[in-house]
């Protein structure tokens, strides 16, 4: 049954997108009407509207018939040339330029040209497995035909207000710029797989399209949100790591002086000229390494896929990357995904932008694997100034990751991102709520 | 996509020709093509344009329902259709009062705007409704099924204006192209339409053709289900209702519909009894059965309610009717074997029966009321010599058939196929001695006529139920019965010879919601049988009142201007935007963007004559007020403003 509803929404979007792909608004008024005209001249005895569905039956068929012999006019060798940005951001508009070259020995009639993506419609395993964000509450009918989540997964892949551009006649030879536009709908990779050139037929029903084929990928960052003015506390500690971490952060590696070799000393620090010269082993010493540290801990347990809660967790993360200023402190960004992941921007270290990539492509994890964040988390507890926790939920194990961390004298600072209605009763005042779709208000109120 | 000027007009116009309402056409066109005209802009925002829509959407629902209810839901919602451009105009009226023409697309759709509530980045376009409602109105002209060419043509001339209207270029080529295009689909449409129609005839001859093969209300033929194997199916919908005093119950228990007079291998037809129509008196609500010298009487109170089934059904009737009384039908046929078909456009039609004692008003029999089937001869002559009817008077024959009969079983299962070389009724006499009221209907009839008794194969229903929730005898299908008539002492005599446990044994096979399933059953009876809501001149005030306040509701508070104005006043992007100080102040030394006009004004004073920095400080605050005053200045004040900038900016 499931393969069934599968199919049948699998065939449901194709009809949708030849259709969408063709019809100009005069096409869908005219296949609307004959739609209704089908409807009420059902029996052909009662009414006579089934002659206006024959009749507009046979223009669009004939219009398709017109485009089909159009298309091979826009077929002739186009070239294409995009020019993306690095990257894009979702809820942004994201423009960029098209170099289009007719290299034809005929001239390309007026046309548009539009953006076409991969192919979104999900596999069976992916849509049965998926879940929409907020599906739990749909009610029976809609989770078991699972419409909106087929639609909420093609939506995911496909950007938004990706509108055509109108493409002036191109003589043989020549080239003209155009510039496209769409907006990422969340963060994540956009794969396009190429133009299509469209011109409609002479009535101007049916479209006749031609497709170039043109790759590209870019990758969406995640939406970014204003923070205020957040000191974070300057406490340096000693970094074992040292200088190989972070070759300018902190004190700088300094030899301070020579000393009398102590059992424990490693071999490499054995100054060997004064072992010479004096007989005895002479080891270096080093100043310590001392510097600020940071860690932002997201946590990605979520149930509910990837929800508004989620999203505005993700958001709100990528929006401490791109602000904290890592040139004179490192960053670690800790979450769980497929197991603990540690990622620490920083000089010597990745990028921010390379952290907002991460960002981009994180998916939610099982509530239960807070545990383990918790514990690595609290494995690198000495080495923290503080730790920003940005959290889904409150419950005994992120209240037991809390106290811990302010016991080794980190600074915490702590965001819950949760529906009203879910908002915890035995919440500390220190805990900072976020509701979404009210995520700037709530940063406004943030000290 | 918009319209071309005249069109919304011309396509009521042709919608008010084709449906009869050409006044309303006409002056709704009129109307408008008038706000199309006019030069008076309403500021109506998202809010106002959604309540428009909401309301149109809700009269249109109210009329469908109103419709459906009285003419049934099909031909309700068809004749709905027919006024949906009148439901809807004033949609397209809020839009063409709008300075934009246009209106947002949630307005129209409830879900869209919940959806923008929670994801306000949900686009709103502006659309243009009056392609789609001039596109409407076409279609709603051929719900009124007028059979004439004219239709097609107006919507071929209406789709060609509309097409032509969007064209964005319109070379010569490209204009003879659609052109063609245009008359070759008028071509195909027309070949499609014809072919369509002719497609409709044979799939509704097939259909019927089918079904009357399989339908027990045929007058000329009745299949049985003698032989066949399983179970014997049964309905529990309710087909008849009979309103009589219960001790009446007994003498109507056998409401006959249609009788056969011969028997062709498991089938009962009426041979030479063809339908006849009838002419009711001047009343046009009793129609005469039979003429009789005999007084009629009513006939023991007798109201029956019968479903039809579209608009056609075999009438249920007691023993002897003669008159059918208190029943508007449209036509009325009967036949010589005492069936009669009524055609009436309703679900439930009532009639009262009146008649005389005795079914003596039917044909007299004839040779094929004796006639006994080659097949079924053997088995019938030795039954009828083991029974020794030959010897008997006809009542005592019939009387020992009878008995004889008394002693099957009844069954509505068979588990097996007639063995070859044998006859359904042959096993049935011989054999199982058991079967439903088919079998023994048959068995009555053949016998009586193998011992010399005329008799036919009667069909109707057994009133045995009695309904105290209906205060009423209730037949369901299930209660279809077959028995023999027979002609003795110079009339016909109903004779059942199906056992009586028949009726409590199909009983107790009703489904456990049975009762439930009734309740619902009589509401909908109860619900069929209410008047035709009429509409009078105080439901017309109450309707104009309210159209008044709902008006009133949605216009209320909103600004109405000149269309010039409302351009201007789309021109400004923020208040103040046309003031005359900004071109004051490029005419003077230029101003730092990070500089106050205060501070400007003292910074260049000193490059000016004290007379002009007092006229520049008096426009500046004049400016400053006009800006920003939510009050606004008055209309001295802006001339003065304006006034104050032009002769400083003169000499300049």
């Amino acid at each position: 049954m499931k393969r069934f509803i599968y199919r049948s929404l699998r065939l449901a979007s194709t009809v949708d997108h030849w259709l969408r792909e063709r019809l100009t608004y005069a096409g869908w008024l005219a296949l609307g009407m004959a739609g209704a005209a089908a409807a009420a001249g059902l029996d052909t005895n009662q009414t006579v509207t089934y002659r206006a569905f024959t009749f507009l039956v046979a223009l669009l068929g004939l219009c398709w018939l017109s485009s089909l012999a159009l298309a091979r006019q826009l077929a002739p060798r186009l070239e294409a040339r995009r020019e993306l940005p690095r990257y894009a951001t979702a809820g942004e508009r994201c423009e960029y330029r098209v170099l289009l070259v007719n290299r034809a020995a005929l001239a390309l009639p007026a046309a548009s040209v539009q953006e076409r993506f991969r192919d979104p419609r999900p596999a069976f395993e992916e849509w049965r497995r998926a879940r929409e964000p907020g599906e739990e509450r749909r009610n029976w009918w809609d989770r078991t035909v699972g419409y909106f989540r087929w639609r909420c997964l093609i939506e995911r892949r496909v950007p938004r207000d990706a509108d055509p551009g109108a493409l002036e006649p191109l003589a043989a030879g020549e080239s003209r710029e155009l510039r496209l536009a769409f907006t990422p709908r969340r963060r994540g990779r956009i794969e396009m797989a190429g133009l299509t050139v469209s011109r409609p037929d002479p009535l101007g029903l049916v479209r006749a399209l031609s497709r170039l084929p043109l790759e590209a990928r870019l990758v969406a960052l995640p939406r970014r949100y204003r923070l205020p003015e957040i000191v974070l506390p300057g406490r340096r500690k000693f970094q074992p790591g040292g200088v190989s971490l972070a070759a300018s952060v902190g004190d700088s590696e300094e030899f301070l002086a020579l000393r009398d070799y102590r059992p424990g000393d490693p071999l490499h620090r054995v100054h060997w000229k004064s072992y010479a010269r004096t007989g005895k082993p002479v080891v270096k010493e080093y100043q310590d390494e001392f510097f600020e540290r940071h860690a932002l801990v997201l946590d990605t347990g979520s149930v509910q896929g990837e929800d508004a809660a989620f999203e505005d967790a993700v958001a709100l993360a990528a929006s401490f990357v791109y602000t904290i200023d890592t040139h004179e402190c490192l960053l670690d960004l800790l979450f769980v995904g497929g197991g603990v992941r540690a990622y620490t921007a920083g000089r010597g270290q990745m990028q921010a932008e390379h952290m907002l990539e991460v960002l981009a492509a994180l998916a939610p994890s099982e509530p239960a694997a807070f545990a383990e964040l918790s514990r690595s988390v609290a494995g690198r507890r000495e080495t923290l100034s503080s730790v920003i926790l940005i959290l889904l939920a409150w419950d005994a194990e992120r209240r037991k990751l809390a106290a811990a961390l302010q016991a080794s004298g980190a600074n915490v600072r702590a965001l819950l991102v949760c529906a009203k209605e879910t908002r915890p009763a035995d919440l500390p005042g220190w805990v900072a709520v976020l509701h979404p779709g009210e995520i700037e208000k709530g940063l406004a109120g943030l000290r | 996509m918009s319209t071309p000027p005249l069109f919304i007009g011309a396509a009521l116009a042709f919608w008010g020709w084709q449906t009869g309402h050409l006044v309303v056409g006409l002056a709704l066109g009129a109307a408008l093509e008038a706000l199309r005209a006019l030069r008076l802009r309403i500021d109506l925002g998202t809010a106002q344009h959604s309540s428009i829509a909401d309301l149109s959407t809700v009269g249109f629902v109210l009329l469908a329902v109103l419709l459906a209810t009285n003419r049934g839901i099909g031909t309700g919602i068809l004749q709905a259709f027919i006024w949906l451009p009148v439901a809807i105009s004033p949609v397209v009226a809020a839009q063409l009062v709008t300075r934009e023409r246009r209106l947002p697309l949630s307005a129209l759709f409830r879900y869209m705007r919940k959806l923008r509530r929670e994801h306000p980045e949900i686009k709103d376009p502006k659309v243009d409704v009056s392609a789609v409602y001039a596109a409407l109105a076409l279609l709603s002209a051929g719900v009124a099924n007028q059979r004439g060419p004219e239709y097609y043509l107006g919507v071929i001339a209406g789709a060609g204006c509309l097409l032509y209207a969007s064209l964005p270029r319109r070379s010569a080529a490209g204009l003879a192209a659609g052109a063609a295009m245009l008359a070759a689909a008028a071509a195909l449409g027309y070949a499609g339409h014809v072919g369509l129609q002719q497609a409709q005839l044979a799939l509704v001859d097939w259909v019927l053709d089918f079904n009357l093969r399989s339908m027990d209300t045929d007058p000329y033929r009745t299949r049985t289900e003698l032989g066949s194997v399983g179970r014997l199916k049964k309905y529990d919908a309710i087909v008849l209702r009979v309103y009589a005093q219960g001790r009446d119950a007994a003498d109507f228990q056998l409401l006959h519909r249609s009788s056969y007079n011969t028997y062709l291998g498991g089938t009962w037809v009426a041979r030479g009894a063809r339908m006849q129509s009838l002419e009711s008196l001047a009343d046009n609500e009793t129609w005469i059965l039979k003429k009789t010298d005999v007084p009629e009487a009513p006939l023991r109170h007798l109201r029956l309610a019968v479903r039809l089934d579209a608009g056609r059904a075999m009438l249920p009737l007691p023993p002897g009717t003669t008159r059918l009384a208190k029943f508007p039908a449209a036509a009325v046929e009967r036949n010589a074997l005492g069936s009669v078909h009524a055609k009436l456009a309703v679900d439930w039609a009532n009639y009262e029966t009146l008649g005389v004692p005795g079914i003596t008003l039917y044909a007299p029999p004839d040779d094929d009321d004796l006639a006994v089937p080659a097949q079924e001869r053997d088995v019938l002559e030795r039954t009828v010599r083991r029974l020794g009817l030959a010897a008997l008077s006809p009542a005592d024959r019939l009387r020992s058939i009878e008995r004889y009969l008394g002693g099957f079983t009844y069954s509505t299962y068979r588990e097996h196929a007639v063995p070859p070389g044998e006859t359904a009724l042959g096993e049935f006499l011989e054999r199982t001695r058991k079967g439903h009221c088919e079998y023994f209907a048959t068995a009555a009839t053949l016998l009586a006529r193998a011992a010399g008794v005329p008799a036919r194969y009667a069909t109707g229903y057994a009133a045995i139920e009695y309904s105290a929730l209906e205060g009423a005898w209730v037949v369901r299908t299930r209660h279809a019965h077959a028995w023999a008539r027979a002609w003795v002492d110079g009339h016909w005599l109903d004779v059942d010879t199906t056992p009586a446990v028949w009726g409590p044994e199909e009983a107790n096979e009703a489904p456990l919601w049975q009762g439930v399933a009734d309740l619902l059953r009589y509401a909908g009876f109860r619900w069929s049988q209410r008047g035709e809501f009429r509409a009078g001149d105080s439901w017309y005030a109450v309707l104009a009142v309210l159209a008044v306040y709902l008006g009133w509701s949605v216009l209320r508070g909103r600004r109405v201007v000149r269309e010039r104005q409302a351009a201007a006043a789309a021109r400004r992007r923020w208040p103040g935007e046309d003031s005359e100080f900004y071109a004051l102040e490029k005419s003077l030394p230029a101003r730092a963007p990070s500089e106050t006009q205060a501070a400007w004004l003292r910074r260049i004073s000193s490059h000016l004559s004290s007379e002009a920095v007092s006229r520049v400080a008096q426009a500046l605050q004049l400016h400053q007020r006009y800006r920003f005053d939510p009050d606004g200045i008055s209309a001295a004040e802006r001339a003065r403003l304006r006034e104050l900038c032009a002769g400083l900016a003169a000499p300049a």
